[in-house]
């Protein structure tokens, strides 16, 4: 579940669909703000540490040459006055000053990043990644979980991904076998959608699209879909009841049947359909 | 007393709370006082809320990728292993590089005994100066699936920051990015206070609250404005309360509207039904640009 632009309902459709259907794994790729869990609220069983390496000094051995900090391309290492630093948000974790640093002056330890967490309820399960506040970058994050799905039993799993279209959305989508782009027939939600396909092009995803608030405004996808050879594969109309539903933390398609027959006649007919690439 | 233009960021944390339509009508309230940027660079939309013509557009370039020569590769390997972020694989036996996985860090370069891998130039998108009837308009386009959001944000607000300054325009008016990672911390580390748009709905709260955090961790004020505020019987008293936990201002409510999205699709003015909802958001605006103008 995608969308370009934000706020558009992937958490409503996400959520929805995984309290319907008990075989579902409901995945939270948004590493930075993760909400699915306010609608799922399984209580976590586990949790585990996501973590990245970065480098620490043995100031024993180093001599200040800077060889690592001339070497880093993304500016992370200070070498001023034969003193070390490492400015810890910039690092991507990459190892190579450690390869560079000609007295092994260096080493790596896992730094943690983020936490997973994974809920259950009855027959119901969640998987989340949270960045932890204040740091960058999602990416690790989210790989880390969409990475996790396949040590649940359940036969399918859907991820609530990021909005935008550069990497956090790219990682997340990446594992899946569809994806289906949750827009607003505005001019943003059509300029985002068109960007969203536009990243999702050379992927070879099965992508789908669904219209909701489809009665807000007058800009229908319908033309761009056609172009893009992507078939709108669900409408919902905008409703207060659905609204104050989320408003509530509870996934719409339990409150509101028009949800619940649309969105389940698009998992079985559409999303099922092609089975896994 | 050099001139130096104040700076507000419009955010939220959670995506599609009306951070753009807000920060269309307080564009249009402050014509001629206030430069625009949208630095929602992975999905700019501000240029579509206002009437922009872009001047001059400039290539945005993050860091060089790996590029393998395949006729240097002896198919070691060696790239391969070294490679954090499983940008590399073998392929019929050479190297080949997957320029999406790719974080320009150069190891495999560094590795490869054959020296057959380049960092090669990657552009990753595009940056702007236009102008809008306001006054002037800065914007930018991350390539889709593009990398360093944040680089680029960075760039277009020094960019924007610098204009207003030989133009000796008080305000710089910022459409940030959802969320709270590397394009809204960029965004965040560009401006002088940030204006956060939240929604009463549990994501929403959850959302303004991390947002509000990430202000408090920046040292940068926050002010709150709860927006479709009747939609939910929730009301506005948990945002209230997250407001005041991270020590921000809470500024009113704007109700739901739902002639917004047919004046945003016509590109008419919203202002006219946002104007009596937004008037303390424009003197806050206004009281900050005076403190800014007399340091």
């Amino acid at each position: 579940m995608a969308s370009g632009k934000g706020g558009t309902g992937k958490t409503a459709v996400a959520s929805s669909l995984a309290a319907l259907l008990p075989e579902v794994l409901a995945v939270d790729g948004d590493g930075d703000a993760p909400n699915l869990h306010l609608l799922l609220p399984f209580p976590f069983r586990e949790s585990a540490l996501i973590t990245r390496p970065r480098p620490v000094v043995d100031p024993n051995r180093c001599d200040g040459c800077g060889a690592c900090a001339r070497a880093c391309r993304f500016g992370a290492l200070l070498t001023l006055g034969g003193s070390w630093r490492l400015l810890g948000d910039l690092c991507h974790g990459c190892g190579l000053c450690v390869r560079v640093c000609p007295r092994g002056a260096l080493r790596e330890e896992e730094y943690p990043v983020g936490e997973r967490r994974r809920g259950e309820e009855g027959d119901r399960e969640i998987l989340e990644g949270r960045l932890f506040p204040g740091l960058p970058n999602p990416v690790p994050v989210i790989e880390d979980t969409v990475a996790a799905a396949p040590s649940s039993t359940k036969p399918a799993v859907i991820i609530d991904c990021p909005p935008g279209s550069s990497c956090p959305f790219v990682t997340s989508v990446r594992p899946a076998h569809a994806v289906l782009l949750v827009t607003e027939p505005t001019p943003f939600g059509l300029a985002d959608l068109e960007l969203a396909l536009g990243a999702l092009k050379d992927m070879g995803k099965r992508v789908g699209v669904l219209v909701n608030r489809c009665d807000v405004a007058s800009f229908a996808p319908e033309e761009l879909c056609a172009r893009e050879g992507v078939p709108v594969v669900g409408r919902l109309p905008f409703s207060r009841a659905v609204a104050e539903s989320y408003a509530e933390g509870v996934p719409p398609a339990l409150r509101d049947h028009l949800w619940r027959e649309t969105l389940t006649h698009l998992w079985h007919h559409w999303a099922l359909k092609g089975g896994p690439a | 007393m050099t001139f130096r233009p104040w700076r507000c960021a419009v955010l939220s944390g959670k995506g599609g709370t009306g951070k753009t339509v807000i920060t269309a009508a307080l564009v249009r309230a402050l014509a001629g006082r206030v430069l625009a940027v949208d630095a929602d660079v992975d999905a700019p939309n501000l240029s579509l809320a206002l009437t922009v013509t872009r001047d001059v557009t400039h290539p945005f370039f993050g860091l060089p990728g790996a590029r393998v020569r395949p006729e240097a590769c002896t198919g070691c390997g060696a790239c391969v292993e070294a490679c954090r972020f499983s940008a590399l694989e073998l392929r019929g036996g050479k190297a080949w590089g997957d320029e999406g996985r790719c974080e320009g860090c150069g190891v495999c370069a560094f590795v490869c005994p054959e020296k057959a891998i380049d960092l090669v130039p990657r552009s990753q998108g595009i940056f702007f100066q236009g102008s809008c009837p306001e006054g002037p308009f800065w914007g930018a386009q991350l390539r889709p699936g593009g990398e360093n959001s944040g680089k680029l944000v960075q760039c277009l607000l020094e960019h924007a920051a610098q204009d207003a300054r030989d133009r000796r325009i008080p305000l710089v008016l910022i459409d940030g990015p959802p969320g709270t990672s590397c394009p809204a911390v960029s965004t965040l580390g560009g401006a002088d206070a940030a204006l956060l748009v939240a929604e009463p709905t549990p994501t929403g709260e959850e959302d303004l609250g991390r947002m509000g955090e990430l202000c408090r961790l920046f040292a940068i004020p926050a002010a709150v404005v709860a927006n479709r505020s009747d939609l939910t019987p929730r009301g506005t008293a948990e945002l209230r309360r997250r407001t005041e936990g991270f020590g921000g201002t809470f500024l009113g409510s704007i109700p739901f509207l739902p002639e917004i999205p047919r004046l945003i699709a016509q590109r008419e003015n919203p202002l006219a039904s946002l104007g009596p909802h937004i008037a303390p958001l424009i003197d806050f605006l206004h009281s900050s640009m005076a403190r800014g103008e007399e340091a």
